[in-house]
């Protein structure tokens, strides 16, 4: 994995992280700065698969487990 | 998906009232004990492979059909109706999660055997170290089941339920 790719997993996830609190926070009820961290970490998760997509190792993995039958009998 | 079920599942019991008519809360321990159930059913298909009642290419076949789903939500009608559309929906949401995976699932069985799948990841096997390992090596499982976790989120800031209550 390229040594970028965690940096932009966390920017991605503070841009998921800002639009999702932007689209659904309600003003009358703000998110606290514990559930602000908590969508935070949640937003690094997806953020991670966006940086992973400019990664080209997890396209190789993908490319190595195609060619694997996981189900064949054990002999 | 793996990890990703248990966001997927709780998200299911977000929606209890709406998928089931008012007839259990949302987050309630019976929501999320019938999503939840209902939400692994399928993988146990895992089961009779470890115990070598089945082949491997057993796993994803009759437990992830629309078939499976009807009967199973028809077997749990007439104790509970809420229970029934709660689990319905619950294995169609299952149904869905899984087919990004390159594995396909015959959902038509048993008309026809074709298998339905959106390859956005490699399929590496059930139940190992290997699988869950494979799975988080690739982009598209981090994209949605990461999705779904913030989907929770926001439910649980919707619904007023922890950590927002």
């Amino acid at each position: 994995m390229l040594k970028r790719t965690p940096i932009l997993a966390v920017l991605f996830g503070a841009v998921i992280a800002f639009t999702v609190a932007q689209t659904f926070e309600d003003s009358a009820r703000p998110f606290s700065f514990g559930q602000q961290a908590i969508l935070f970490l949640f937003s690094i998760l997806p953020g991670m698969g966006f940086a992973m997509l400019l990664d080209p190792y997890p396209r190789k993995k993908k490319e190595e487990y195609l060619k694997i039958n996981f189900y064949e009998e054990q002999t | 998906m793996q990890i990703g079920h248990v966001a997927v599942a709780c998200v299911i019991a977000s929606f209890a009232p709406e998928l089931t008519g008012g007839r259990i809360e949302a987050f309630s321990g019976e929501a999320l004990a019938v999503a939840f159930l209902a939400h692994w059913l399928p993988n146990l298909d895992s089961i009779p492979i470890w115990l070598k009642w089945a082949k491997p290419n057993f796993h994803c076949t009759w437990s992830h059909t629309f078939l499976f789903a009807f009967l199973v939500a028809l077997l749990l009608a007439p104790f509970d109706v809420g229970w029934a559309l709660l689990a319905f929906s619950s294995l169609l949401l299952h149904y869905a999660a899984d087919l990004p995976s390159t594995i396909g699932l015959p959902l038509f069985l048993p008309f026809t055997w074709k298998r339905f799948s959106l390859r956005l990841w490699a399929d590496t096997g059930a139940g190992t170290w290997t699988s869950m390992k494979g799975t988080y090596q690739q982009s598209w499982t981090w994209i949605l089941e990461g999705g779904a976790f913030v989907v929770l989120f926001i439910r649980a800031y919707q619904v007023g339920a922890w950590p927002f209550a």
